[in-house]
C-alpha cells in the first residue's frame, strides 16, 4: 500500500535542532533525523513520527542548556577579569566613563522619582479612578472650578451614572477657639458624602457618624494636636470665628499626605456654612466632586450629558458643566498646560543627559580601541565569534553602568533632602519592586546603548588587520592621511558626528536655560501697573472687619504709614467674583464678564495705580457709595467705549443688578499672575469697609521696618484683641506666585550645567587621547619649527569646528521648544538672537578651556622626549 | 592502545559491517537490532565522534540526496588503526571468553 502524502517534520523542532547542533553547516544531522523520521513515518504514521521527532529534541535540551550556561559563565568570568584589568590600566579614561554615566544615571533616577511623585497625586483614594471634579466652562472661554451649589444634589439624583456627589468650599483663615487656645486654620465645607467618596482615614470617629448632626467638625491629626495638645479632642466643643455657638469635634483624620490636591485643617458640614449661597442655581460658589459608577466607559459621555444641567434650572446661566478626572487636577491646568508640560520637559532632559553620557562612553571606548586591537585579534584567532566579542564589550559597558548605577543610587538616596529643598517640594519616595526593577532596567539599557557601538565597531575588524596592528592604527588615528579611503576613517567620522550631537544637546539646553532666566527676570522686573514695594498686607477676620475704620484711622496716625486701604478680595494677586455686565450703548450681542474688586477710598494711593481718565471714588461725592464704578482700560476697550465716563453701567448678579455710572478709568494693572492677560475689572466702593484684606503703604525711607510692624500689631490688638496678627509683604507674595517657574529655572540650570560638564569631560578624554597618539607628530612638527601656539591650534581647531557645527543643529530645536514654553505666558519676552549666539559662544569657550590644558601640555612638551622612544 | 568503551566497540564493529553505507541511520538501526533496544542519535553520534578523534574512524560527506531533503550524509570509514583495533579487540575477547561454557553460565541464573 502506498503511504499517504509525506508530511515534513515539525518546522519548529527542526529549527531547534539546527540551533543546538549546528553541524558546521553540513546539516548531515538534520538529514539523519529526517531519514529516521521518514522511516518512523512509513512504519507507524505521521502522528507517531512527529511525536518521535519532538521527543528527540526535548530529550536533548537540558543537557544542551546546561552546557551553554556553563561556558557562558566561564566566558563572563574572563570578560569581567579583562574589564577590571582595563579599568586599572587606564584609570583616567575609565573614571571619565564611569563619572559621566554616574551623573547621567543619578539625574535620571532623580527625575524619575520626581515624575513618579507628581503622578502619584490623588491616587491614594480607593475610588481615585472614579472620582471627578465638576468644572464650569464659562461663555467667555474661562474655565473655573466654582459651580452652582444646587447642582451637587441634582447630579446625584438625576444621573444614574453618578453614585455620589459632594459640595466642597474653601474657607480660609478661620479662627477656631477651644477654651484659651485660638488657632487660625483653613478648611472646607463639605457634604457628609465627602468622607465616603474620598479615602481620608479616620483616626477617631467614623466616616458614617462624623456629620450625623450638622454642628460638627472633623479635624486633621496635626491641627487637632495643636489645639488640644495631648488631650482627647473627640466630643469637645470648638468656637468658630468668635461665633456664639460652638460645634463639636466628631472625628480626627490622619494627616492628609502632601501629594493630595485637597489640603485642609478641618472639615465642616456644608449646611452650617453658607447654606443660602451654596444651595442655589444662580450663584457659583462651591466646588463639586462626583463619584461615577465603575465601568462607565468614557467619562466624556457623562460629561456631555451633564453639560446642559445648569440651564435647565437657570436659563440665564453662562456656564456649562464638565467633568475633570481627579488624577488630572494636579497636572493639568484648567486653561490648558500645567505641570504635565514640565513632566515631559524633564523626561526629555533626563534622556538628553543620559545620552550625552552614553556618547562619552562610545567615543572614548572607540577612540581607545587601537590599544585593544591586539587583544581582539587574538580572541578572533583562537575562535571567538563576532557575537562573543560583542558580548564581551557589552559586558564591559554594562559592568561600568551598573557600578555607576549603584553609586548613583546611594548618592541620590543620601542627598534626597537636599534635592527636595532644591525643588521646594517635599518629595516622598515609596520604594517598590517595580521602581527598583525599572531603575535597574534603565542602568542596563544605558550600558547596552553605550556599549553597542563600540561592540559593533571593534568586532568588525578582520583578525589579520588587527594583528598587524600598524594598519588599523594608522586608519584610526591619522585620519587625514587616510581620509575617505578606508573604513577606519569613516568610523572616526561617526565619532565626530557623536561629538557634534552631544554639543548640539548641550547648546540647546544652554539656550533654554538662558531664556528661562530672562523670562523670570522679565517677570520679576515687569511693571505691574502698581508699586509692590513697601506694602504690607493683612488678612482680616470678623471682628477686625467690624472695626475696620477705627483701625485704619488709628494706624494713619503713625508717621511711617503713608496710607491704608481695604480690599476684597486680595488687592492684586487674586480675583474673586465675576459678573456679567450691561452698559449704555451696548451692541446687541456684545458680552463682557468683568472681575470685581471692592475697594476703599485710598486704593489708588496705596498701590500707586494711575488713573487714565475721570476721577476715583471720593468722600466729596457721597453718591459714589451707591452708584459709581471705576473700570480699567481693558474693560473700556472690551465694551468698545472710547469715552466711558458718565456712561450707565450695570453689574448683573444672581441676586439682582447693581446699576451706576462710570466715573473713572484706571490704567491696567496686573491683578493675576503674568501667565494671564489683564482682564476687564470693575472697582466698587465698599463704604461700609467690610474688607477681607487690609493693605498698608509704609514710607520708603523707613529703616526700622520691624519696629513699624510692631507698632501696627500693638495698635490693632488694642482695638481688636481677638485678632491674631499675621502680615505679609506684597513683593514677597508676588515673588511666591512664580514658585514653580523658579523650580523649573533651578532645574534647567542644573541640568544644563551637568550636560555641559559631561560633554566637556568627554572632550577632555578625547583630546588627551589624540594628543597622546599624536605625540610623535607633534614632536616632529616642533623639531621642524612649529610654535607652541600652532600646536595648540592644531589640536583644538577640529573641536572648534565641531562645536560651531553643533550650533546649527541645536538652534532650530531650541527655538521651537522655547516658543512653546513662552506661550504659557501672556506676557513674555521674545527670544532674542543674542541668546543663541551667547549659548554657542559659551559652549565654545567652555569646550576650549577644558581641552586647553591638555593641548598646551602636549604643545610645550620637549620634542626630544617624545621622539626618543623609538 | 587504550581500551575502547563498550558502545565504541559496538559502533566500530557496526561501521565495519556496513561498509560503504556506514552513516548514522543504518548504524543506529544495526545497533538496535543487535542489542535489542532503541539507540538515540546522541548515543550513536557520541562514540562516532570519539572514535574519529582517536583516529580509528574517518568521515566524509556524501553528495546530497533527495531522500534526505537535500541533506548530506556523513559517511564513516575505518582507518587502518581502526581495523587494527578491531583485530585486537577480537583477540582479547576470544581470549577472555575462552573456556567459559555458555550452558554453565545460564544454569547459574
Amino acid at each position: 500500500m502506498k503511504p499517504k502524502k509525506f508530511k515534513n517534520p515539525p518546522r519548529l523542532a527542526e529549527r531547534i535542532l539546527r540551533h543546538i547542533y549546528p553541524d558546521k553547516g553540513h546539516f548531515s544531522t538534520a538529514g539523519d533525523f529526517l531519514e529516521e523520521y521518514s522511516n518512523v513515518y512509513s512504519a507507524s504514521g505521521p502522528m507517531r513520527a512527529r511525536l518521535w521527532y519532538w521527543q528527540q529534541i526535548i530529550k536533548s535540551l537540558p543537557g544542551f542548556l546546561k552546557n551553554r550556561v556553563y561556558w557562558m559563565a566561564v566566558l563572563l568570568k574572563n570578560y569581567v577579569k579583562i574589564t577590571m584589568r582595563n579599568i586599572r590600566k587606564h584609570k583616567g579614561y575609565s573614571f571619565i566613563n564611569f563619572f559621566g554615566l554616574f551623573i547621567g544615571i543619578a539625574c535620571t533616577i532623580l527625575i524619575l522619582l520626581w515624575i513618579r511623585y507628581e503622578l502619584s497625586y490623588d491616587r491614594f483614594h480607593e475610588n481615585a479612578g472614579e472620582l471627578y471634579r465638576v468644572i464650569s466652562n464659562w461663555k467667555d472661554g474661562v474655565r473655573g472650578t466654582s459651580c452652582p451649589g444646587a447642582a451637587a444634589k441634582a447630579l446625584r439624583d438625576e444621573y444614574p451614572e453618578i453614585i455620589n456627589s459632594t459640595r466642597f468650599h474653601r474657607i480660609q483663615n478661620v479662627k477656631l477657639t477651644f477654651q484659651d487656645t485660638s488657632l487660625f486654620g483653613s478648611g472646607h465645607y463639605v457634604d457628609p458624602s465627602f468622607f465616603e467618596m474620598f479615602s481620608f482615614p479616620f483616626l477617631q470617629g467614623t466616616s458614617q457618624t462624623a456629620f450625623a448632626q450638622p454642628r460638627s467638625i472633623v479635624l486633621t491629626e496635626n491641627f487637632a494636636r495643636r489645639i488640644f495638645g495631648s488631650g482627647d479632642p473627640l466630643g469637645k466643643t470648638i468656637m468658630v470665628d468668635d461665633g456664639a455657638i460652638g460645634i463639636s469635634v466628631t472625628g480626627v483624620l490622619r494627616d492628609i499626605p502632601p501629594n493630595s490636591h485637597i489640603q485642609s485643617d478641618f472639615f465642616i458640614p456644608a449646611e452650617i456654612g453658607r447654606p443660602r449661597s451654596m444651595n442655589v442655581w444662580n450663584n457659583n460658589v462651591p466646588h463639586i466632586y462626583v463619584l461615577l459608577h465603575k465601568n462607565i466607559g468614557f467619562y466624556q459621555d457623562v460629561s456631555q450629558k451633564i453639560s446642559g444641567l445648569v440651564q435647565r434650572y437657570d436659563p440665564e446661566a453662562d456656564n456649562i458643566l464638565e467633568l475633570q478626572p481627579l488624577n488630572q487636577i494636579h497636572l493639568y491646568a484648567l486653561e490648558g498646560g500645567g505641570r504635565i508640560g514640565y513632566l515631559y520637559a524633564f523626561t526629555v532632559m533626563a534622556i538628553i543627559i543620559l545620552l550625552i553620557a552614553c556618547i562619552n562612553f562610545m567615543n572614548l571606548t572607540t577612540a581607545r580601541s587601537a590599544q585593544r586591537i591586539k587583544e581582539i585579534g587574538v580572541r578572533k584567532v583562537v575562535g571567538s565569534t563576532r557575537l562573543q566579542l560583542m558580548a564581551q564589550f557589552l559586558t564591559e559597558s554594562i559592568f561600568i553602568s551598573l557600578a555607576a548605577f549603584g553609586s548613583a543610587a546611594i548618592i541620590v538616596s543620601q542627598s534626597f533632602p537636599f534635592i527636595s529643598s532644591l525643588l521646594g517640594q517635599n518629595i516622598q519616595v515609596e520604594y517598590s519592586l517595580s521602581l527598583v526593577l525599572s531603575l535597574i532596567g534603565i542602568a542596563l539599557l544605558t550600558g547596552i546603548i553605550s556599549g553597542s557601538y563600540p561592540a559593533f565597531l571593534l568586532s568588525s575588524y578582520g583578525p589579520v588587520h588587527m594583528l598587524k596592528k600598524e594598519l588599523p592604527l594608522l586608519l584610526l588615528l591619522n585620519r587625514k592621511k587616510a581620509a575617505g579611503k578606508t573604513a577606519g576613517a569613516r568610523k572616526s567620522g561617526f565619532r565626530r558626528i557623536l561629538v557634534v550631537f552631544q554639543f548640539s544637546l548641550s547648546i540647546g539646553l544652554t539656550v533654554c536655560a538662558l531664556t528661562v532666566y530672562s523670562q523670570l527676570d522679565y517677570m520679576s522686573k515687569k511693571d505691574l501697573g502698581f508699586n509692590k514695594e513697601h506694602v504690607i498686607v493683612l488678612e482680616t477676620q470678623r471682628e477686625f472687619r467690624q472695626k475696620f475704620k477705627t483701625v485704619k484711622n488709628e494706624l494713619l496716625k503713625d508717621s511711617n504709614i503713608l496710607s491704608v486701604t481695604g480690599t476684597d478680595p486680595h488687592p492684586v494677586i487674586q480675583y474673586g467674583e465675576t459678573a456679567r455686565t450691561n452698559w449704555e450703548g451696548r451692541a446687541e450681542n456684545a458680552l463682557m464678564v468683568t472681575r470685581l474688586k471692592w475697594v476703599d477710598y485710598d486704593f489708588l494711593e496705596t498701590f500707586d495705580i494711575e488713573l487714565a481718565a475721570g476721577r476715583f471714588f471720593s468722600k466729596r461725592f457721597p453718591a459714589d457709595a451707591k452708584n459709581a464704578f471705576v473700570i480699567n482700560e481693558k474693560a473700556a476697550q472690551a465694551m468698545g467705549l472710547t469715552d466711558p465716563l458718565g456712561k450707565q453701567y450695570s453689574l448683573l448678579f444672581s441676586s439682582g443688578e447693581q446699576t451706576g455710572i462710570i466715573i473713572g478709568v484706571v490704567k491696567n494693572f496686573h491683578n493675576e499672575p503674568l501667565h494671564d492677560e489683564v482682564r476687564p475689572l470693575t472697582l466698587i466702593l465698599d463704604s461700609r469697609a467690610r474688607f477681607y484684606y487690609m493693605s498698608l503703604r509704609i514710607k520708603a525711607e523707613t529703616t526700622d521696618i520691624l519696629g513699624t510692624i510692631n507698632v501696627i500689631e500693638n495698635k490693632i490688638s488694642e482695638i481688636v484683641p481677638s485678632y491674631l496678627f499675621r502680615y505679609k509683604f506684597l513683593d514677597e507674595e508676588i515673588h511666591n506666585l512664580y514658585q514653580s517657574e523658579r523650580i523649573i529655572q533651578r532645574l534647567v540650570v542644573w541640568a544644563t550645567a551637568l550636560a555641559i560638564f559631561i560633554s566637556c569631560l568627554g572632550l577632555l578624554g578625547l583630546i588627551s587621547f589624540t594628543s597622546e597618539q599624536r605625540t610623535k607628530e607633534i614632536g616632529i612638527r616642533k623639531v621642524l619649527g612649529a610654535s607652541a601656539s600652532e600646536i595648540v591650534l592644531l589640536l583644538s581647531q577640529d573641536l572648534a569646528k565641531w562645536v560651531l557645527m553643533a550650533n546649527l543643529f541645536s538652534w532650530p530645536l531650541a527655538w521651537y521648544a522655547l516658543n512653546k514654553w513662552l506661550q504659557n505666558f501672556a506676557y513674555h519676552k521674545d527670544i532674542s538672537g543674542w541668546t543663541f549666539l551667547l549659548a554657542g559662544a559659551l559652549a565654545l569657550v567652555i569646550a576650549l578651556l577644558s581641552v586647553s590644558y591638555q593641548a598646551f601640555r602636549a604643545a610645550v612638551a620637549n620634542p626630544v622626549k617624545s621622539l626618543r622612544y623609538e | 592502545m587504550k581500551f575502547l568503551s563498550r558502545p565504541e566497540e559496538l559502533v566500530l564493529l557496526a561501521v565495519w559491517r556496513l561498509k560503504d553505507n556506514a552513516y548514522c541511520v543504518p548504524i543506529k538501526k544495526q545497533l538496535g537490532r543487535v542489542t535489542k533496544q532503541e539507540w538515540s542519535f546522541g548515543a550513536v553520534y557520541d562514540p562516532l565522534d570519539r572514535l574519529e578523534k582517536k583516529g580509528l574512524l574517518q568521515s566524509f560527506f556524501s553528495e546530497p540526496t533527495a531522500k534526505r531533503g537535500g541533506k548530506r550524509k556523513r559517511i564513516f570509514k575505518l582507518t587502518p588503526r581502526g581495523i587494527r583495533a578491531l583485530v585486537e579487540i577480537k583477540a582479547i575477547s576470544e581470549e577472555i571468553w575462552d573456556g567459559i561454557p555458555l550452558m554453565e553460565l545460564k544454569e547459574e541464573l
